[in-house]
């Protein structure tokens, strides 16, 4: 058995997993990558009108209404969930240890999804949104990614169905789960037969679920990986593994009706949702000692891997996102925050510092294994990692801060609305300021990628600034 | 189990021709040289659970127990009902705490009247001052159950606008607690408002649309 582990362990071996995934990997990237730069206009649009109203106003595709759920849309199922699949693919391969299947199925995939997400903002931007947030694109532009999602599954589990690993990797536990989780989710809640608070509690049990089992597993399982990978050490301890992926599966899914605290819905709908949320608390422990104690000691490597450091940065987050999740679950805070700009602030601490930093961290990592070429320009690396994370630091605190102050005020009933209003507007400066930031960064990351996939740029070779010697 | 590679020793495995360059010997060493570079494939650690992660994780299972039998509103199917008194469903209307007039007018009244009772000018009468809510408290009563149209003179200013009635959204005690807030704010003093009175007027002025200015002087709570 031993010496057929040493076999699959072998460069040679690794040597076609990557060249039988490469395709598959660089189509969905490349399309993520693409995508990530119109989310990131779509954002700054966004962000420049609530502070300047009257800025394209005439165009009614490009009105506040319109571009902000395409900017949600575009990031969500463009960019997170595009380059997610890019990455899980190569990451199934390597830890079931066999090349990736139905390499077909990914292609056909991959056009899908972009057709989908392509019709799916087409319509949002000229009014055709089902007005559902998270929900937006109409029907068929649901039902194409549908479809999409399951040719991706089909070839992930086949995958999995033909392992040769003896022994399954906790990445892989949160990989499996969400491609059986996920497509269940997405038909269930584009049903076209909910309506009313039933329409409104199934909307919110969507979008946290979004977040709860698809992208969080996509970040864990890649920051589960790298993190150990990069270091060349075991996880800390397969205990907390199991405590984490368990507490996780069952708590996550019910957090979603936290959004509707104070509406509507049956208390004990309400209570029930904020209790799961507070539970988060044990998955989110586990995952972070467990991430802690395996860097603990290796920090140093933080200023010589990209990979290490992106990816750090994002688990780091995923702590401080989901701790403020919990807090954020409870009536007393809603009744501050609820309606403000500080929910936002919270969503991108979420999809952008814990999951776009671990995306960009784990391509770091995997888009030289699948081109056969080395980073080039080190220098524009770490421009991009101080943009993204000064970027969102700028944009968290200033939504943070300038959300709970907006909350106080709306909750004082001798402050007219207007000077609420008003009182906003230096802080959704700076946001615009800090997402321009981060905006910036991805041109240059994309720049990167696509020298990479010319085989452009300097050669390098091996130098500091690089994945493990 | 037989790895799928061993069939094929030495085998090159070409990693497809990118945008570029194409494939070439020379990639395959630049592929090789990093793969080479790259550490065991990662694995579980085998140390346990530091005993604080149990402690915390069933300290908070706990809390949250408690906290489902504190707001779990008994699961029924209501909402904005964190318990249920001990006097069950009988307790719902007898328990609801005094409404707040100051509340009530920044949920209803500010809308139009704007904070402070100023009003708008030349669209929204102000309440600070207005000789219609001073004299006689069964005028603003109407007002507010039934709505007011047409042209009025407030402080002197002209307004021709029209006030929906809010009677439907308000219960009577809402309503008299609104108005002796309004009464007693801005400068205003004139006294409270009872609740019988709202009742009285709301039984008397049933299905009556809105009022006008002229209407309520004719019933004689010319300011
Ligand atoms: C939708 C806007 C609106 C709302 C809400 C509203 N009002 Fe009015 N109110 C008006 C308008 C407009 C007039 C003048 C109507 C006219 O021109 O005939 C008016 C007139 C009045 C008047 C008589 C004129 C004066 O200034 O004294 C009183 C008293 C009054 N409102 C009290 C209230 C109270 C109390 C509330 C809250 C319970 C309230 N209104 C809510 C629009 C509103």
């Amino acid at each position: 058995m031993t010496s057929i582990t040493k076999e699959l362990e072998t460069v040679e071996f690794r040597e076609r997993l990557d060249a039988e995934s490469a395709i598959p990997v660089l189509v969905f990237l490349a399309s993520g990558v693409l995508w990530l730069l119109v989310g990131s206009a779509l954002g700054i649009i966004a962000s420049i009108k609530l502070h300047a109203p009257d800025w394209l106003a005439t165009i009614p595709q490009l009105t506040f209404g319109r571009v902000r759920p395409a900017h949600l849309d575009v990031v969500a199922y463009g960019w997170a969930s595009l380059a997610g699949v890019g990455c899980l693919i190569w990451l199934t391969s390597r830890l079931c240890k066999t090349p990736i299947r139905q390499r077909g199925a990914l292609i056909a995939s991959a056009a899908l999804w972009n057709l989908g997400v392509l019709y799916g903002t087409g319509a949002v931007l000229f009014g055709y949104s089902q007005g559902v947030e998270w929900l937006e694109y109409p029907l068929p532009a649901a039902a194409i990614i549908a479809v999409a999602f399951l040719l991706f599954a089909w070839s992930i589990l086949s995958t999995f169905h033909a392992r040769q690993a003896e022994h399954l990797y906790v990445s892989l536990w949160y990989v499996i789960a969400s491609v059986v989780w996920f497509p269940i989710l997405f038909v269930v809640a584009n049903l076209p037969i909910y309506s009313g608070v039933e329409h409104a509690a199934v909307n919110w049990w969507y979008g946290h679920n979004a977040l709860a089992i698809w992208f969080t597993p996509i970040g864990l399982a890649l920051a589960y990986y790298m993190i150990p990978k990069v270091i060349g050490r075991p996880i800390y301890s397969y205990y907390l593994s199991l405590l984490g992926f368990w507490s996780f599966a069952l708590f996550y899914n019910w957090n979603g009706i936290h959004h509707l605290v104070g509406g509507p819905v049956p208390t004990w709908l309400q209570t029930i949702s904020i209790i799961a949320s507070v539970l988060m608390v044990i998955p989110v422990m586990a995952v972070a000692v467990n991430h802690h104690m395996t860097t603990i000691g290796h920090f140093k490597l933080l200023r010589t891997s990209p990979t290490l450091r992106f990816t750090v940065f994002g688990a780091m987050c995923y702590t401080a996102v989901s701790f403020q999740g919990s807090a954020e679950a409870l009536r007393n805070t809603q009744e501050v925050v609820h309606f403000t700009h500080y929910t936002v602030g919270h969503a991108h601490l979420g999809v952008y510092a814990f999951l776009s930093m671990i995306l960009f961290g784990s391509m770091y990592y995997i888009i030289p294994r699948v081109t056969a070429w080395d980073w080039p320009r080190p220098g524009a690396i770490r421009l991009h990692f101080w943009l993204a994370a000064l970027g969102i630091s700028l944009y968290f605190l200033a939504l943070t801060i300038g959300g709970w102050l907006q909350g106080m005020a709306m909750n004082n009933p001798a402050e007219p609305f207007v000077n609420v209003v008003a009182g906003t507007r230096g802080w959704l400066i700076l946001r615009s300021i800090g997402g321009s930031m981060m905006g910036l960064g991805h041109l240059v990351f994309a720049f990167l990628f696509f020298e990479m996939l010319w085989r452009a740029g300097p050669r390098r070779g091996a130098s500091p600034w690089e994945d493990a010697k | 189990m037989k790895p799928e590679n061993t069939d094929r020793p030495g085998e090159h495995w070409s990693l497809p021709p990118l945008l570029g360059e194409t494939d070439s010997p020379e990639i395959h060493e630049i592929h090789r040289s990093i793969l080479q570079r790259e550490r065991l494939e990662p694995q579980e650690g085998a140390e346990p659970a530091p005993w604080w992660v149990w402690a915390v994780s069933v300290a908070v299972l706990f809390c949250m127990g408690i906290y489902l039998g504190r707001y779990g509103g008994s699961f029924k199917p209501v909402a904005h009902e964190l318990e249920m008194g001990s006097a069950g469903a009988a307790s719902t209307a007898s328990a609801r705490p005094a409404p707040n007039g100051a509340d009530i007018f920044s949920a209803i009244c500010i809308t139009c009247h704007q904070a402070g009772g100023t009003g708008i000018e030349g669209k929204y009468p102000p309440l600070a001052g207005s000789e219609w809510i001073a004299k006689d408290a069964g005028i603003p009563v109407r007002i507010v159950l039934n709505g007011l149209e047409g042209p009025i003179q407030v402080k002197g200013k002209q307004f021709v606008n029209q006030m929906p009635s809010i009677g439907a959204q308000l219960e009577d005690d809402e309503i008299a607690a609104v108005l002796s807030f309004v009464r007693s704010s801005w400068g205003n003093s004139s006294g409270k408002v009872p609740t019988e009175l709202v009742t009285k007027l709301r039984r008397e002025t049933a299905g009556q649309g809105a009022w006008t200015a002229d209407k309520l002087n004719a019933i004689g709570g010319k300011p």
